[in-house]
């Protein structure tokens, strides 16, 4: 936490930061509010925050497709099959072990 | 001359241009002959409470050459590309800073703070081990974000 404050030392007038992480890093919204400062203050920097949406299916089949070997074919067909397969491909970091599998 | 190009001119930034289009674009990934460069697609962001996908590409555009001081935190659980989305957004600078030589951009730092020490308490010293590893001076890279128009790509600890 500490070092994310300092980041935020950082923001001199000029300076653009974009912070990424996960949700859960903080103990809740208050604290994650505070720390961000995601409430916007006359001239004073403040964070948007957004989120990054999962994969849609045909976005996994163009990572998938990526690999070669027609797997973004093969994990549309899986994912047909068995719907609780999508919860492992939407994360774009499990598709190389699914690859090597 | 303005103070701006003085900065960057004086900051040796060939190990950090070479590092980023390696890592998106040769590396391959655990266990396969597949990189980064081929399996990206443009991830999409949405508000709380609003449903409509962004594309981030355009988020971040929107964002560059806004004038006031929003900044942006992207979260995601675990796996999602966030880490991957800001290596892009910073390789794809890198690339342009090799074609032309540098030019009037902001630089994009990207510092993984899990690799940050807790005790680091000032930003110099919080600067230094990630300039460390780019064999550049911390003190040039604290001038170059007090002094000129920069931004920074900082991914929390998980």
């Amino acid at each position: 936490m500490s070092t994310l404050t300092l980041c935020g030392e950082l923001l001199y007038p000029g300076t653009k930061v974009i912070y990424t992480g996960r949700p859960n890093f903080f103990i809740d919204e208050v604290e994650k509010n505070i720390t961000l400062r995601t409430i916007e203050i006359g001239a004073y920097a403040y964070t948007q925050l957004w989120e990054l949406t999962p994969l849609t299916i045909e976005e996994i089949r163009e990572v998938a497709d990526g690999f070669g070997d027609e797997l973004g074919a093969k994990i549309a067909e899986a994912t047909a099959r068995n719907p609780s397969f999508f919860d492992i491909v939407l994360r774009p970091s499990m598709l190389p072990v699914v690859e090597t599998i | 001359m303005s103070q701006s190009p003085l900065l960057k001119s004086g900051l040796k930034l060939d190990n950090y241009v070479r590092d980023l289009p390696q890592r998106f674009n040769k590396d391959k990934l655990g266990g396969t002959n597949a990189t980064l460069k081929e399996t990206f697609v443009d991830p999409h962001v949405q508000r709380r409470g609003d449903s409509t996908r962004y594309p981030l590409s355009t988020v971040l555009a929107e964002w560059l050459v806004d004038s006031s001081r929003r900044q942006l935190a992207i979260t995601a659980e675990y796996g999602r590309g966030k880490s991957t989305a800001m290596l892009k957004f910073c390789t794809d600078w890198a690339m342009r800073y090799v074609k032309t030589g540098g030019s009037e951009e902001r630089i994009p730092l990207l510092i993984e703070l899990r690799g940050q020490n807790p005790a680091e308490s000032d930003p110099l010293t919080f600067l230094s081990a990630w300039a460390a590893r780019y064999a550049l001076n911390p003190k040039q890279i604290l001038n170059l974000i007090e002094g000129t128009p920069s931004c920074g790509a900082c991914i929390w600890p998980t």
